[in-house]
């Protein structure tokens, strides 16, 4: 179990660096993989919060702030967790 | 009867199930636009030296590996970025000629370099494609006087973007090809075509023109300034025989991905306009003649 949380924490870091120093679809990888080898892993919709808000600007229509990568990972945390439910 | 009974409980627990996704969807949508905008602060102090340490410690990797190169591949460096110099000198004089020429006619009419010279300077941050948005990061914000709107400049006097979003210590800008963004350019040297360029992110843009007017590939593609600043060159103009428009494609004549510093000078007005650029009639493939 300890291995486990040790195994996210230092998993959580490598996220976190991706978001600065990687590519986007760099990010996109790691939180596919944090997908399929944690349960809930949340992180991922920390990490799409936190590229809009070191790289967003103005949205456009009604959305004072845009929140794509926001919504990509809230919409690929739902597909795996139906995914989930679906393949145990 | 009992199994109708059980396929409509599980049609509607999946209704409710698809409901509640879509309602927690929505609701998060909603926080992150009420709640985050007060973290750009926040985002920009902690992220501004997470960036810089990276960029010393890529510096100190670079050295690191320059110490183990060989002797020869040195002096083929050595050789090369001689060639480099000599061809730098010789654009230089080029360039002091071109700018004699300009003072001698700004300083007929009034003017002065000075006018239109000078600005902030400031570190780039990150680059794309680090994120969906075309936008890079600078380390120059709210104290160092940048606003709003301002102009991004390269060290060579091409203008890439403007400042979208301005934070404590450091700034976001949107580059100019950001798809969808639209702008005044003028296109070529002798005909001056004044027209609007539309980004498509990465640094492309396309520009819609009537099909008699003279555009060849090469020819640069600058903002309509006192002094000229040149965003790119045509590189590939396609022209299709149904459609009454030719499609010119040009790029930033810079590499976004090796930007270190921008220039922040002010614009005046807003560079961005909301005119639509006429579709393509049809979605044939043209003739694409590309830049020699």
């Amino acid at each position: 179990m300890i291995h486990t949380y040790f195994f996210r924490a230092v998993f959580d870091v490598l996220l976190l660096g991706s978001v600065f120093f990687l590519s986007w679809w760099g990010t996109l990888m790691f939180c596919v993989i944090g997908l399929i080898f944690f349960p809930l892993y949340v992180e991922v919709m920390i990490a799409g919060v936190l590229l809009d808000v070191l790289f967003g600007v103005h949205g456009t229509g009604i959305m004072s702030f845009p929140i794509v990568h926001s919504m990509i990972a809230i919409v690929i945390y739902g597909v795996s967790a139906f995914i989930r439910t679906r393949v145990r | 009867m009992n199994r109708t009974y059980h396929r409509n409980e599980t049609t509607g627990k999946r209704l409710g199930m698809v409901g509640v996704g879509i309602s927690t969807l929505v609701f998060v949508a909603w926080s992150v636009w009420v709640v985050i905008p007060p973290f750009f602060d926040l985002a920009s102090r902690v992220s501004a030296p997470v960036w810089s340490a990276g960029d010393h410690a890529m510096l100190v990797a670079s050295l690191g590996m320059s110490g183990i190169t060989s002797s020869g591949s040195l002096a083929a460096e050595h050789e090369a970025l001689k060639a480099q110099v000599q061809a730098l000198q010789n654009e230089n004089s080029a360039l002091r000629e071109q700018a004699y020429a300009y003072t001698e006619l700004l300083t007929r009419f009034g003017r002065s370099l000075n006018d239109v010279k000078g600005g902030i300077l400031a570190g780039v941050l990150s680059t794309p494609p680090q994120s969906l948005y075309d936008t890079i990061v600078i380390d120059a914000g709210l104290g160092s006087g940048v606003t709003e709107g301002m102009l991004a400049y390269t060290n060579a006097n091409m203008p890439i973007g403007v400042v979208a979003r301005v934070n404590v210590f450091s700034s976001v800008v949107e580059l100019l090809s950001s798809p969808g963004k639209r702008f005044e350019v003028v296109v070529g040297t002798v005909s001056d075509v004044r027209a609007i360029a539309e980004g498509q992110g990465g640094g492309n843009f396309i520009i819609r023109l009537p099909r008699d007017t003279a555009v060849a590939a090469g020819d640069p593609v600058a903002l309509p300034t006192l002094l000229p600043e040149v965003i790119g060159y045509v590189a590939v103009i396609d022209v299709v025989p149904t459609d009454s428009f030719q499609t010119i494609h040009f790029r930033l004549d810079t590499s976004l991905q090796h930007l270190q510093f921008v220039m922040l000078r002010s614009y005046g007005v807003n560079i961005f306009v909301s005119k639509q650029i006429p579709a393509p009639a049809f979605s044939e493939v043209g003739t694409g003649k590309v830049a020699q």
